[in-house]
Protein backbone atom coordinates (compact mmCIF):
# COMPACT_ATOMS: atom_id res chain seq x y z
CA UNK A 1 0.00 0.00 0.00
CA UNK A 2 1.66 3.20 -1.06
CA UNK A 3 2.00 5.49 1.67
CA UNK A 4 1.41 9.19 0.06
CA UNK A 5 2.85 10.99 2.86
CA UNK A 6 6.36 9.08 2.72
CA UNK A 7 5.60 9.64 -1.45
CA UNK A 8 5.35 13.52 -1.71
CA UNK A 9 8.23 13.55 1.21
CA UNK A 10 10.76 11.63 -1.02
CA UNK A 11 9.31 13.37 -4.40
CA UNK A 12 9.85 16.58 -2.67
CA UNK A 13 13.24 15.70 -1.78
CA UNK A 14 14.13 14.71 -5.18
CA UNK A 15 13.30 17.80 -6.70
CA UNK A 16 16.28 19.80 -4.93
CA UNK A 17 18.67 18.14 -7.72
CA UNK A 18 18.46 18.52 -11.70
CA UNK A 19 21.01 16.56 -14.14
CA UNK A 20 24.13 18.36 -15.70
CA UNK A 21 22.35 19.68 -19.09
CA UNK A 22 25.56 18.09 -20.42
CA UNK A 23 23.87 14.73 -20.05
CA UNK A 24 22.83 13.98 -23.03
CA UNK A 25 25.66 15.00 -25.31
CA UNK A 26 27.42 12.58 -22.65
CA UNK A 27 25.40 9.58 -23.55
CA UNK A 28 25.99 9.92 -27.22
CA UNK A 29 29.55 10.25 -26.21
CA UNK A 30 29.65 7.34 -24.44
CA UNK A 31 27.24 5.47 -26.91
CA UNK A 32 30.13 6.65 -30.15
CA UNK A 33 33.13 5.44 -27.56
CA UNK A 34 31.46 1.88 -27.51
CA UNK A 35 31.10 2.08 -31.26
CA UNK A 36 34.54 2.20 -32.07
CA UNK A 37 35.36 -0.25 -29.10
CA UNK A 38 33.41 -3.04 -30.78
CA UNK A 39 35.32 -2.14 -34.38
CA UNK A 40 38.15 -2.35 -32.81
CA UNK A 41 37.48 -5.77 -30.82
CA UNK A 42 35.77 -7.07 -33.93
CA UNK A 43 39.06 -5.92 -35.98
CA UNK A 44 41.31 -7.66 -33.26
CA UNK A 45 39.19 -10.49 -33.70
CA UNK A 46 38.84 -10.62 -37.14
CA UNK A 47 43.34 -10.12 -37.02
CA UNK A 48 43.70 -12.73 -34.69
CA UNK A 49 41.99 -15.65 -36.89
CA UNK A 50 43.71 -14.26 -39.55
CA UNK A 51 46.73 -15.10 -38.12
CA UNK A 52 45.49 -18.19 -36.87
CA UNK A 53 44.84 -19.54 -40.13
CA UNK A 54 47.92 -17.98 -41.80
CA UNK A 55 50.02 -20.62 -38.50
CA UNK A 56 47.64 -23.55 -39.21
CA UNK A 57 48.16 -22.87 -43.14
CA UNK A 58 51.65 -23.25 -42.77
CA UNK A 59 51.97 -25.65 -40.15
CA UNK A 60 49.85 -27.95 -42.76
CA UNK A 61 52.24 -27.25 -45.45
CA UNK A 62 54.98 -27.88 -43.51
CA UNK A 63 53.95 -31.38 -42.12
CA UNK A 64 53.69 -29.97 -38.55
CA UNK A 65 52.02 -31.79 -36.41
CA UNK A 66 50.39 -28.95 -34.77
CA UNK A 67 47.16 -29.15 -36.34
CA UNK A 68 46.45 -32.26 -34.55
CA UNK A 69 46.85 -30.88 -31.23
CA UNK A 70 43.42 -29.41 -29.28
CA UNK A 71 43.21 -25.77 -29.80
CA UNK A 72 43.43 -24.42 -26.14
CA UNK A 73 41.42 -20.99 -24.57
CA UNK A 74 43.70 -19.40 -22.05
CA UNK A 75 41.98 -20.40 -19.16
CA UNK A 76 39.54 -23.50 -20.65
CA UNK A 77 36.21 -22.71 -21.83
CA UNK A 78 33.88 -22.69 -19.16
CA UNK A 79 30.72 -23.53 -21.67
CA UNK A 80 32.48 -26.80 -23.07
CA UNK A 81 29.44 -29.24 -22.80
CA UNK A 82 26.23 -30.01 -22.53
CA UNK A 83 23.47 -28.07 -20.57
CA UNK A 84 19.89 -28.21 -19.99
CA UNK A 85 16.91 -26.16 -18.72
CA UNK A 86 13.07 -26.83 -18.45
CA UNK A 87 11.14 -23.99 -19.94
CA UNK A 88 7.45 -23.85 -19.01
CA UNK A 89 4.90 -20.99 -19.94
CA UNK A 90 5.09 -19.80 -16.68
CA UNK A 91 9.03 -18.88 -16.55
CA UNK A 92 9.03 -17.71 -20.30
CA UNK A 93 6.07 -15.09 -19.69
CA UNK A 94 8.10 -14.13 -16.29
CA UNK A 95 11.84 -13.99 -18.22
CA UNK A 96 9.74 -11.68 -20.55
CA UNK A 97 8.33 -9.39 -18.58
CA UNK A 98 11.55 -9.30 -16.34
CA UNK A 99 13.43 -8.21 -19.81
CA UNK A 100 11.05 -5.11 -20.63
CA UNK A 101 9.01 -6.68 -23.21
CA UNK A 102 5.36 -5.79 -22.44
CA UNK A 103 2.27 -7.82 -21.60
CA UNK A 104 0.89 -8.71 -25.08
CA UNK A 105 4.24 -8.88 -27.06
CA UNK A 106 5.18 -11.79 -24.12
CA UNK A 107 1.54 -13.45 -24.43
CA UNK A 108 2.23 -13.65 -28.57
CA UNK A 109 5.89 -14.99 -28.44
CA UNK A 110 5.06 -17.45 -25.47
CA UNK A 111 1.90 -18.86 -27.26
CA UNK A 112 4.32 -19.20 -30.18
CA UNK A 113 6.99 -20.98 -28.16
CA UNK A 114 4.77 -23.47 -26.42
CA UNK A 115 2.15 -23.46 -29.60
CA UNK A 116 3.14 -27.40 -29.71
CA UNK A 117 2.42 -28.14 -25.66
CA UNK A 118 5.06 -27.72 -22.98
CA UNK A 119 7.19 -28.06 -20.94
CA UNK A 120 9.96 -27.46 -23.29
CA UNK A 121 13.55 -28.54 -22.66
CA UNK A 122 16.04 -26.77 -24.21
CA UNK A 123 19.82 -27.85 -24.83
CA UNK A 124 23.26 -26.09 -25.40
CA UNK A 125 25.45 -27.71 -26.50
CA UNK A 126 29.11 -26.10 -26.65
CA UNK A 127 32.20 -27.60 -27.95
CA UNK A 128 34.78 -25.92 -29.61
CA UNK A 129 33.44 -23.10 -30.94
CA UNK A 130 30.07 -24.72 -32.09
CA UNK A 131 27.16 -24.20 -30.45
CA UNK A 132 23.98 -26.68 -31.27
CA UNK A 133 20.38 -25.54 -29.71
CA UNK A 134 18.00 -28.52 -29.42
CA UNK A 135 14.44 -28.82 -27.94
CA UNK A 136 12.74 -31.15 -27.19
CA UNK A 137 8.43 -30.59 -26.46
CA UNK A 138 7.27 -33.03 -23.70
CA UNK A 139 8.39 -36.27 -23.77
CA UNK A 140 9.17 -36.30 -27.76
CA UNK A 141 12.36 -36.37 -29.66
CA UNK A 142 14.54 -33.43 -29.47
CA UNK A 143 15.12 -31.39 -32.66
CA UNK A 144 17.69 -28.99 -33.76
CA UNK A 145 16.26 -25.19 -32.85
CA UNK A 146 19.46 -23.47 -34.25
CA UNK A 147 23.25 -24.20 -34.66
CA UNK A 148 26.15 -21.32 -35.27
CA UNK A 149 29.94 -20.61 -33.75
CA UNK A 150 30.20 -19.00 -30.45
CA UNK A 151 33.37 -17.38 -28.80
CA UNK A 152 34.08 -16.52 -25.06
CA UNK A 153 34.77 -13.01 -25.17
CA UNK A 154 35.63 -12.77 -21.70
CA UNK A 155 34.53 -14.26 -18.22
CA UNK A 156 31.21 -13.85 -18.16
CA UNK A 157 30.76 -12.80 -21.75
CA UNK A 158 30.25 -14.86 -25.38
CA UNK A 159 29.31 -13.99 -28.45
CA UNK A 160 27.72 -16.12 -31.36
CA UNK A 161 26.19 -16.27 -34.82
CA UNK A 162 25.24 -18.64 -38.09
CA UNK A 163 26.84 -17.29 -40.78
CA UNK A 164 25.07 -15.80 -42.76
CA UNK A 165 27.57 -15.35 -45.12
CA UNK A 166 29.17 -12.84 -42.82
CA UNK A 167 32.75 -13.97 -41.87
CA UNK A 168 33.76 -13.38 -37.54
CA UNK A 169 31.71 -10.37 -37.81
CA UNK A 170 28.58 -12.82 -38.30
CA UNK A 171 28.72 -12.92 -34.04
CA UNK A 172 25.43 -10.77 -33.99
CA UNK A 173 24.24 -12.15 -30.57
CA UNK A 174 26.24 -11.06 -27.02
CA UNK A 175 25.40 -12.96 -24.00
CA UNK A 176 26.48 -12.70 -20.31
CA UNK A 177 26.55 -15.65 -18.59
CA UNK A 178 27.70 -17.16 -15.16
CA UNK A 179 28.75 -20.39 -14.38
CA UNK A 180 28.06 -21.43 -10.58
CA UNK A 181 29.31 -25.56 -10.25
CA UNK A 182 27.30 -27.46 -12.53
CA UNK A 183 24.07 -23.98 -12.85
CA UNK A 184 24.53 -21.72 -15.90
CA UNK A 185 22.72 -18.79 -16.37
CA UNK A 186 22.47 -16.35 -19.56
CA UNK A 187 21.20 -13.13 -20.42
CA UNK A 188 20.99 -11.78 -23.71
CA UNK A 189 23.18 -8.35 -23.58
CA UNK A 190 22.84 -7.66 -27.59
CA UNK A 191 20.75 -8.81 -30.70
CA UNK A 192 21.53 -7.34 -33.99
CA UNK A 193 20.00 -10.31 -35.99
CA UNK A 194 20.54 -8.71 -39.40
CA UNK A 195 16.83 -8.23 -40.75
CA UNK A 196 15.43 -4.88 -42.35
CA UNK A 197 12.70 -5.01 -40.15
CA UNK A 198 11.76 -3.47 -36.16
CA UNK A 199 8.87 -6.52 -35.90
CA UNK A 200 10.62 -9.14 -37.01
CA UNK A 201 13.90 -7.87 -34.83
CA UNK A 202 11.78 -7.72 -31.39
CA UNK A 203 10.21 -11.30 -32.10
CA UNK A 204 13.93 -12.67 -32.43
CA UNK A 205 14.65 -10.91 -29.09
CA UNK A 206 11.72 -12.21 -27.84
CA UNK A 207 12.61 -15.57 -28.48
CA UNK A 208 16.28 -15.00 -27.86
CA UNK A 209 15.33 -13.71 -24.22
CA UNK A 210 12.87 -16.71 -23.68
CA UNK A 211 14.87 -19.20 -24.79
CA UNK A 212 18.36 -17.75 -22.45
CA UNK A 213 16.92 -16.28 -19.46
CA UNK A 214 13.82 -18.41 -18.41
CA UNK A 215 15.31 -20.66 -16.30
CA UNK A 216 18.87 -21.74 -15.88
CA UNK A 217 20.99 -24.51 -17.21
CA UNK A 218 22.73 -27.40 -15.79
CA UNK A 219 25.10 -29.27 -17.07
CA UNK A 220 24.70 -32.58 -18.10
CA UNK A 221 27.95 -33.63 -20.01
CA UNK B 1 21.17 0.20 -35.68
CA UNK B 2 19.18 2.06 -38.33
CA UNK B 3 19.64 5.62 -36.46
CA UNK B 4 20.15 8.25 -38.76
CA UNK B 5 21.64 11.76 -38.80
CA UNK B 6 21.25 14.60 -41.44
CA UNK B 7 24.13 17.73 -41.87
CA UNK B 8 22.61 20.80 -42.06
CA UNK B 9 25.27 22.67 -44.65
CA UNK B 10 27.59 24.45 -42.16
CA UNK B 11 25.48 23.71 -39.02
CA UNK B 12 25.47 21.62 -36.18
CA UNK B 13 24.42 18.02 -36.95
CA UNK B 14 20.01 18.17 -36.91
CA UNK B 15 19.11 14.88 -35.78
CA UNK B 16 15.69 13.02 -37.46
CA UNK B 17 14.04 9.89 -37.35
CA UNK B 18 14.75 6.87 -34.77
CA UNK B 19 17.27 9.29 -33.03
CA UNK B 20 14.68 12.56 -32.42
CA UNK B 21 13.10 9.97 -31.19
CA UNK B 22 15.33 9.24 -28.19
CA UNK B 23 16.05 12.66 -27.23
CA UNK B 24 12.25 12.74 -26.53
CA UNK B 25 12.25 10.12 -24.92
CA UNK B 26 15.62 11.18 -22.81
CA UNK B 27 13.73 14.83 -22.29
CA UNK B 28 11.03 13.31 -20.84
CA UNK B 29 12.37 10.45 -18.41
CA UNK B 30 16.12 11.83 -17.76
CA UNK B 31 15.60 13.95 -14.87
CA UNK B 32 13.05 12.04 -12.57
CA UNK B 33 15.26 8.53 -13.46
CA UNK B 34 17.93 11.06 -12.02
CA UNK B 35 16.17 12.31 -8.92
CA UNK B 36 15.75 8.91 -8.22
CA UNK B 37 18.73 7.83 -8.34
CA UNK B 38 20.12 10.25 -6.09
CA UNK B 39 17.38 9.11 -3.56
CA UNK B 40 19.48 5.93 -3.85
CA UNK B 41 23.12 6.54 -4.17
CA UNK B 42 22.81 9.89 -2.37
CA UNK B 43 25.92 11.08 -4.49
CA UNK B 44 25.10 13.55 -7.82
CA UNK B 45 28.08 11.90 -10.08
CA UNK B 46 26.68 8.54 -9.20
CA UNK B 47 23.24 9.13 -9.84
CA UNK B 48 24.54 10.68 -13.65
CA UNK B 49 27.04 8.41 -14.54
CA UNK B 50 23.88 5.36 -13.77
CA UNK B 51 21.21 6.92 -15.94
CA UNK B 52 24.26 7.78 -18.54
CA UNK B 53 25.18 4.31 -18.56
CA UNK B 54 21.29 3.22 -18.74
CA UNK B 55 20.19 5.52 -21.42
CA UNK B 56 23.61 4.06 -23.51
CA UNK B 57 22.12 0.43 -23.21
CA UNK B 58 18.68 2.39 -24.28
CA UNK B 59 20.68 4.16 -27.21
CA UNK B 60 22.08 1.55 -28.48
CA UNK B 61 18.84 -1.23 -28.24
CA UNK B 62 16.52 1.98 -29.19
CA UNK B 63 15.20 -0.03 -32.31
CA UNK B 64 13.54 -2.16 -30.18
CA UNK B 65 12.84 -0.38 -27.21
CA UNK B 66 10.83 1.97 -28.85
CA UNK B 67 8.40 -1.01 -29.76
CA UNK B 68 7.98 -2.20 -26.01
CA UNK B 69 5.08 -1.54 -24.57
CA UNK B 70 6.95 -0.29 -21.82
CA UNK B 71 9.95 1.57 -22.79
CA UNK B 72 10.36 3.16 -19.56
CA UNK B 73 9.91 0.14 -17.24
CA UNK B 74 12.41 -1.01 -19.20
CA UNK B 75 14.46 2.57 -18.73
CA UNK B 76 14.34 1.97 -14.91
CA UNK B 77 15.01 -1.67 -14.94
CA UNK B 78 18.20 -1.56 -17.03
CA UNK B 79 19.13 1.51 -14.63
CA UNK B 80 18.60 -0.07 -11.37
CA UNK B 81 20.63 -3.14 -12.94
CA UNK B 82 23.24 -0.79 -13.79
CA UNK B 83 23.42 0.95 -10.26
CA UNK B 84 23.88 -3.06 -8.56
CA UNK B 85 26.43 -4.00 -10.70
CA UNK B 86 28.33 -0.70 -10.08
CA UNK B 87 27.54 -0.29 -6.43
CA UNK B 88 29.94 -3.38 -5.14
CA UNK B 89 32.73 -1.44 -7.19
CA UNK B 90 32.34 1.81 -5.94
CA UNK B 91 32.37 0.43 -2.40
CA UNK B 92 35.33 -1.18 -3.16
CA UNK B 93 36.99 1.70 -4.81
CA UNK B 94 35.64 3.96 -1.77
CA UNK B 95 37.38 1.87 1.00
CA UNK B 96 40.66 2.35 -0.99
CA UNK B 97 39.70 5.81 -1.40
CA UNK B 98 39.81 5.59 2.23
CA UNK B 99 42.58 4.10 2.89
CA UNK B 100 44.70 5.93 0.42
CA UNK B 101 43.29 9.86 1.08
CA UNK B 102 42.11 11.53 4.15
CA UNK B 103 38.15 12.30 3.81
CA UNK B 104 37.92 16.47 2.12
CA UNK B 105 34.74 16.61 3.94
CA UNK B 106 32.31 14.78 6.19
CA UNK B 107 29.68 15.80 3.56
CA UNK B 108 29.47 14.65 0.62
CA UNK B 109 26.15 17.18 -0.13
CA UNK B 110 26.86 20.54 0.42
CA UNK B 111 25.51 23.49 -0.82
CA UNK B 112 22.46 23.00 -2.27
CA UNK B 113 22.09 19.68 -1.70
CA UNK B 114 22.96 20.19 1.89
CA UNK B 115 21.34 17.65 4.43
CA UNK B 116 17.42 17.61 4.96
CA UNK B 117 15.84 15.48 7.64
CA UNK B 118 14.72 13.55 4.91
CA UNK B 119 17.52 13.16 3.75
CA UNK B 120 19.25 11.87 6.42
CA UNK B 121 16.82 9.90 7.12
CA UNK B 122 17.30 8.40 3.69
CA UNK B 123 21.18 7.96 4.32
CA UNK B 124 20.66 6.28 7.61
CA UNK B 125 18.98 3.33 5.34
CA UNK B 126 20.70 0.58 3.68
CA UNK B 127 21.44 1.04 -0.72
CA UNK B 128 19.49 -1.56 -0.85
CA UNK B 129 16.74 -0.39 1.49
CA UNK B 130 16.53 2.89 -0.56
CA UNK B 131 16.40 1.29 -3.91
CA UNK B 132 13.57 -0.76 -3.15
CA UNK B 133 11.65 2.00 -1.44
CA UNK B 134 12.14 3.88 -4.35
CA UNK B 135 11.10 1.34 -6.86
CA UNK B 136 7.77 0.65 -4.80
CA UNK B 137 7.11 4.06 -3.79
CA UNK B 138 8.06 6.26 -6.46
CA UNK B 139 8.29 4.56 -9.54
CA UNK B 140 5.26 2.56 -8.79
CA UNK B 141 6.78 -0.64 -9.29
CA UNK B 142 5.04 -4.04 -7.99
CA UNK B 143 7.33 -6.22 -5.89
CA UNK B 144 7.79 -8.81 -8.87
CA UNK B 145 8.87 -5.73 -11.28
CA UNK B 146 11.02 -4.35 -8.06
CA UNK B 147 12.50 -7.82 -7.21
CA UNK B 148 13.10 -8.16 -11.64
CA UNK B 149 15.15 -5.14 -11.47
CA UNK B 150 17.64 -5.66 -7.88
CA UNK B 151 17.97 -8.96 -9.09
CA UNK B 152 16.24 -10.58 -5.66
CA UNK B 153 12.83 -11.59 -4.70
CA UNK B 154 10.38 -10.26 -4.20
CA UNK B 155 9.94 -11.07 -0.94
CA UNK B 156 13.21 -9.32 -0.42
CA UNK B 157 11.58 -6.31 -2.08
CA UNK B 158 8.75 -6.45 0.23
CA UNK B 159 11.17 -6.90 3.51
CA UNK B 160 13.34 -3.95 2.21
CA UNK B 161 10.42 -1.48 1.29
CA UNK B 162 9.06 -2.06 4.74
CA UNK B 163 11.84 -1.75 6.90
CA UNK B 164 12.82 0.94 4.37
CA UNK B 165 9.45 2.40 5.80
CA UNK B 166 9.20 2.15 8.99
CA UNK B 167 12.63 3.31 9.28
CA UNK B 168 11.69 6.96 7.34
CA UNK B 169 8.49 7.32 9.35
CA UNK B 170 10.13 6.66 12.39
CA UNK B 171 13.04 9.76 11.99
CA UNK B 172 10.18 11.82 10.07
CA UNK B 173 7.11 11.28 11.46
CA UNK B 174 3.92 9.74 9.34
CA UNK B 175 0.46 7.98 9.10
CA UNK B 176 1.83 4.73 11.78
CA UNK B 177 5.13 6.73 13.34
Amino acid sequence: MPDLHLRDRLEHEAERVDPSPELLSRVFAGHRRRQVRRRVAAFAAAAAVTVAVIVWLSGAFLGSSGRDRPATVPGGDPLRGTWSAVITPELAERAGRAAGFGDAQVARAVERMFAEGSPVTVTLSFDAGELALTSRIGASEASSTWGGRYQVVDADTFVAGDNWGLPIAGYYLEYAFAVDGDALTIDLIRDDYPTPSDRELVGETIAQTLTYESAPFTRTS
Amino acid sequence: MTTEFRLAAGAAPTRVGPVADFEGFFARESATLFRRLWLVTRDREEAEDVVQEAFIVVLERWDRVRSMDDPVGYLYRVAFNAWRKRAGRVARARERLRLEVAPASDDALAGAEARTVIGSALEALTPRQRAALVLTELVGMSSEEAASALKVRAVTVRVLASQGRAAMRARIGGPDA
